[in-house]
């Protein structure tokens, strides 16, 4: 059974006799109608008895409440006035009560005049004066009297008025009787330090919120959803054994274009296509052997059995800086500087194009490329490779290769993957890197090279149809958007 | 890559048979082409190689299919008989010093010829010809050119002439002026002292390439005509291709195409055009299976190359292929390979897996990276992520920075001023993040770990890029205040171990005075720094916040 401090209160302090509930509230100091309440649910619970009583009482009528500060006019005839007193001093003494008393005392014969005196009664007596005023006093500090003898002397007097009034009785019952040793429990808010430190917490009440109502919301210090995206991609990659590479901002075009044997005068290098710096506009080129065997790539092939492009290659263009148009760059770097094999790289670089930025164009985003080197590398270990990622990364349950063209690498192959809302979608493309790329970086080993596009995955996954959004400067957004768990 | 627009009516000719749509989706893959659109009869197909003017036309796309689909095997069949008209190439030129030119005879002009024509004449000479920078084309009505020997120099920029839809004469700098053409390409003329013309037997002009023909004998009208073509520009090999790229779509649509014997006077070297010779390229039958993932046997091998109009030899264990001469794109066996590969079907090879496992592993940085991201996240901070291009205004002048002290690395060629250079700091991007969102709740604290760039002096004293991952937190909200920016730096620092951390008051320009400090900490073996402070109110005003915002940024390159 549950009770709340009131009831326990209530059920403790009562025992097998009967007491009002006035009496009861008087006894714990405690409102009336909230013992009154405690009580009733005390008796649904089967623990108390109640029972109505109506009782007779008093209370002060006018003259009681007049004689509670005066005195009455006996006691004032007897205290205040000497015996044979003229008319006149009879009057000065009482002054304003003086036609009051003097009709009073005359006409209950308290007095007599007799030869222009004032001659006191033998009926002029102390009837218990004092006797009177307290019981006054008591009956209106709210006591009862219990002395019959007074109390109709008193209504004799007509200083009392009675009247009958009903009262409630209580008294704990036997089963109450089984509850006697209950303890009461403080209500309260809050729970605090002091209180687990200091209190009994099983004598706690906590007091009952509205636990269903709006709070004022709050928000989660959390990943920017696309950032979170790209993690899980990298986590995956790491899964099949890809390690990352390092990629920066800014490059020199002979990372980017002459390395991947695009060249000097191929339209992807003008300036409409790329972008270039101004401040600074070059930067250094590694070692001179590594830059001689790319310009014989370039001019003739160098000792790759290729045509090359037939044209004079200039150190001037593949030192100017630019920022990188492509992941391909930091893979030409990693290469340049030797690679062990088998190995399995992969990037997310911010590239950079000049586009003017809409719903489907950014200048600058997030590319992940890739490449893996190793003996016996085929064009089958590429598709193979593809396939993975359509199915690990895209979760496509369906694959289609289609042929396609990089500058960079021959054969090149385009992957689609059938997304389940979307239908056939292109997730990226892949190739083996040119001989004049590869060898002429002393590469042996055939190097696959793939990329995916990983700013569209991201959006289909983030559910985002405008491309601006994945660096999204909507804070709202990026508060309510719920935590991805899956790439 | 090139767009091939063209009528489905005009494929179905050159086919020879019908194509249902539904096909065509896949049809045009082989040709590496990708169907973009089939509306209202007219086909658009995207050839993604750009290195294949032989594909950006319908015709060439026409020729491509039928080895595909085995109704033409091995190297293309053409024949063309020897026109007795000559030309004379002379004068300094170091523009377009050389040519190629042909005579088709017997042209059906029709719309269909017309208009893929000027859409191959325009991709070829935009994209293989780098905007006419490496050569133009020039067609014309054979009836208009007067006699057979034809003389290509140049001459006096005053010298007069009729160009295309003009009816007045002009010289040939007004041409540069005026005409439309003649603006456009003007830039390509701009360091000659004589201008290249074609001249006629008469002595007319008939054209100012890479400008404009003449009015007269520029204009080719529909019907059954003989035409001239030339092609002016650098390289002669180049411009070889192009002449026969173009001739062959005249005879593909049942022109016949006759050479012509060029003079080059002043190195005194003559030659015919329309050569065929094809080329050459011997590869090692283990290469290619190599490549592949698996054996062939010879009959597949030569079925293969056959359908992209190759010749194939096999002795032993070489493939001796001959390709067609307008297949200027291969320079390696590995371009063969992939054609070989190509007929051989991508969906048709079973892809494999690896045979040697590798262990995979992220950066140390982006590990370290993404330990601060956690720390910052763990302080209850929203991450963003903003651009790396931003304006010099935002990144400088709003922030109260003097001109002298700008650092950035700038964009030569940017589209706008907002993407005009590398951010050399966080903090304007997060302020401008924070100006746009004030219809937000508050407290609105933010952060973002992002690269910076910046220019340096290296030891030589040369500008060099300095690129920094940064960690920037913003905490922007009514009481926002240093204490509570410095308990999350001090909090940030020592969950990522940082040593010898050390404050120091330092007033900045963006920050309130006196309510500024540098930091420099250790992190492994780097001394790093950063500043943490109170924004100055006028910063704030400028960006257009109403709300004060404290915080710092700090670099925190423990490994770069």
């Amino acid at each position: 059974m549950e009770f709340t401090s009131e009831e326990i209160l209530c059920l403790t302090n009562l025992t097998s006799k009967q007491i009002s509930l006035e009496e009861l509230a008087n006894n714990l100091a405690m409102n009336l109608d909230a013992v009154r309440r405690a009580t009733n649910i005390l008796q649904e619970k089967g623990l108390v008895d109640i029972e109505k009583k109506e009782a007779s009482a008093y209370k002060l009528s006018k003259f009681g409440k007049l004689y509670l500060t005066e005195e009455f006019p006996e006691e004032l005839i007897l205290n205040k006035l000497k015996e044979n007193i003229s008319l006149n001093e009879f009057r000065k003494v009482l002054g304003d009560k003086s036609a009051f008393i003097f009709g009073y005392a005359m006409k209950n014969k308290l007095i007599e005049v007799v030869n222009g005196k004032v001659i006191q009664t033998n009926n002029l007596k102390d009837f218990g004066f004092e006797e009177l005023h307290i019981a006054l006093k008591e009956i209106d500090s709210g006591k009862e009297l219990f002395d019959k003898k007074l109390i109709d002397n008193l209504l004799r007097m007509n200083l009392l008025e009675a009247f009958f009034k009903s009262d409630y009785f209580v008294l704990r019952n036997a089963l109450g009787d089984k509850y006697s040793s209950l303890q009461i429990k403080k209500s309260v808010t809050y729970l605090t330090q002091e209180m687990l430190k200091s209190q009994d917490l099983t004598l706690v009440n906590f007091k009952p919120y509205n636990v269903v109502s709006e709070v004022e919301s709050l928000s989660i210090g959390q990943y920017q959803p696309y950032s979170r995206f790209l993690n899980l991609v990298r986590e995956k990659l790491v899964g099949m054994g890809f390690e990352e590479m390092p990629t920066d901002l800014i490059t020199t075009e002979f990372y980017n274009f002459d390395i991947p044997f695009q060249p000097q005068n191929h339209p992807a290098r003008t300036w409409t296509d790329t972008y270039s710096l101004k401040r600074p506009s070059t930067g250094e080129l590694p070692d001179k052997d590594l830059v001689n065997a790319v310009k014989s790539a370039h001019e003739n092939g160098g000792k790759t059995g290729s045509k090359g492009w037939g044209y004079t290659w200039s150190e001037d263009v593949a030192k100017k800086l630019m920022p990188a148009a492509h992941g391909t760059a930091y893979s030409a770097r990693l290469l340049s500087q030797g690679v062990e094999s088998p190995k399995r790289y992969f990037a997310f670089s911010r590239v950079f194009r000049p586009d003017v930025l809409d719903a489907t164009h950014l200048s600058e985003f997030n590319q992940l490329e890739g490449f893996v080197v190793g003996k016996d590398i085929s064009f089958k270990h590429l598709l193979g490779l593809l396939d993975q990622f359509a199915r690990e990364i895209a979760g496509a349950e369906e694959t289609m290769f289609t042929p396609c063209y990089y500058p960079f690498t021959e054969p090149s192959v385009s992957l689609h993957a059938k997304h389940p809302k979307l239908g056939w979608v292109e997730l990226g493309g892949a190739g083996i890197f040119r001989p004049e790329f590869t060898e002429t970086l002393g590469v042996k080993d055939r190097v696959i090279a793939w990329g995916l596009g990983v700013d569209r995955l991201a959006m289909f996954n983030l559910g985002i149809k405008d491309i601006r959004d994945l660096f999204s400067q909507k804070l709202e957004w990026l508060r309510n958007k719920s935590i991805i768990e899956k790439v | 890559m090139p767009n091939i627009t063209f009528s489905k009516r005009d494929f179905e000719n050159l086919m020879g048979f019908d194509v249902d749509d539904s096909q065509l989706e896949i049809y045009f893959l082989p040709a590496k082409g990708e169907l973009d659109d089939n509306v209202d009869g007219q086909i658009t197909v995207d050839i993604t190689d750009s290195n294949r003017p032989d594909l950006w036309s319908v015709e060439g796309i026409v020729r491509e299919l039928k080895a595909h689909l085995g109704l033409e095997k091995g190297l293309p069949k053409y024949k063309f008989s020897k026109s007795d008209y000559s030309v004379d190439v002379s004068g300094k030129n170091n523009l377009n010093p050389k040519e190629a030119s042909a005579i088709i005879r017997q042209v059906n002009v029709t719309e269909d010829l017309l208009i893929s024509m000027i859409n191959l004449q325009e991709k070829i000479c935009n994209t293989f010809g780098r905007k006419r920078s490496e050569f133009a084309l020039g067609i014309y009505a054979l009836n208009k050119v007067n006699g057979k020997r034809l003389r290509y120099t140049v001459v006096d920029k005053k010298t007069k002439f009729k160009p295309l839809g003009y009816d007045s004469e002009m010289t040939l700098e007004e041409v540069l002026q005026v005409h439309p053409k003649g603006k456009e390409f003007a830039h390509l003329l701009k360091d000659m002292d004589k201008y290249p013309v074609w001249i006629d037997e008469e002595g007319k002009i008939m054209s100012f390439p890479p400008i404009v023909n003449s009015n007269d004998s520029g204009k080719v009208e529909l019907g059954l005509q003989d035409l001239f073509l030339e092609v002016t520009g650098k390289n002669q090999e180049k411009i070889d291709i192009v002449l026969l790229i173009c001739a062959l779509a005249f005879v593909d649509r049942g022109a016949k195409a006759e050479s012509i014997t060029v003079n080059y006077i002043d190195e005194k070297k003559s030659f015919v055009s329309l050569d065929m010779t094809p080329g050459e390229i011997v590869i090692d039958k283990n290469k290619i299976f190599e490549f592949l993932g698996e054996p062939l046997i010879d009959a597949q091998i030569s079925e293969f190359l056959e359908r992209k109009h190759f010749n194939v030899k096999i002795l032993g264990n070489k493939v001796i292929v001959q390709y067609p001469k307008y297949r200027q794109d291969i320079l390696h066996s590995v371009d063969i390979i992939e054609d070989l590969i190509i007929e051989y079907g991508y969906n048709v090879l079973r892809p494999v897996k690896f045979s040697q496992a590798t262990t995979g592993k992220i950066l140390p940085s982006t590990e370290f990276n993404n330990l601060v991201k956690e720390a910052s996240i763990g302080l209850g901070l929203q991450e963003i992520i903003t651009f790396t291009l931003t304006s010099i205004k935002k990144q400088y002048a709003n922030l109260l920075i003097k001109k002298e002290n700008i650092n950035c690395v700038e964009i030569a060629n940017p589209m706008s001023e907002s993407m005009q250079i590398f951010r050399e700091r966080l903090l304007p991007e997060q302020l401008e993040f924070l100006a746009k969102n004030q219809h937000n709740s508050y407290p609105q604290d933010i952060f973002e770990l992002g690269k910076v760039a910046f220019v340096v002096k290296d030891l030589k004293g040369k500008e060099i890029v300095k690129e920094e991952n940064h960690l920037i937190v913003s905490l922007c909200h009514n009481e926002a205040s240093y204490t509570q920016a410095k308990q999350r730096l001090d909090a940030i620092l020592k969950a990522i171990d940082a040593k010898d951390i050390h404050y120091e008051a330092k007033d900045f320009v963006m920050c309130i005075p006196k309510r500024s400090a540098v930091v420099t900490f250790k992190l492994g073996n780097k001394t790093l720094q950063g500043h943490i402070g109170e924004i100055h109110p006028q910063v704030l005003a400028n960006f257009g916040l109403t709300m004060p915002v404290v915080g710092f940024e700090i670099c925190v390159d423990k490994y770069n």
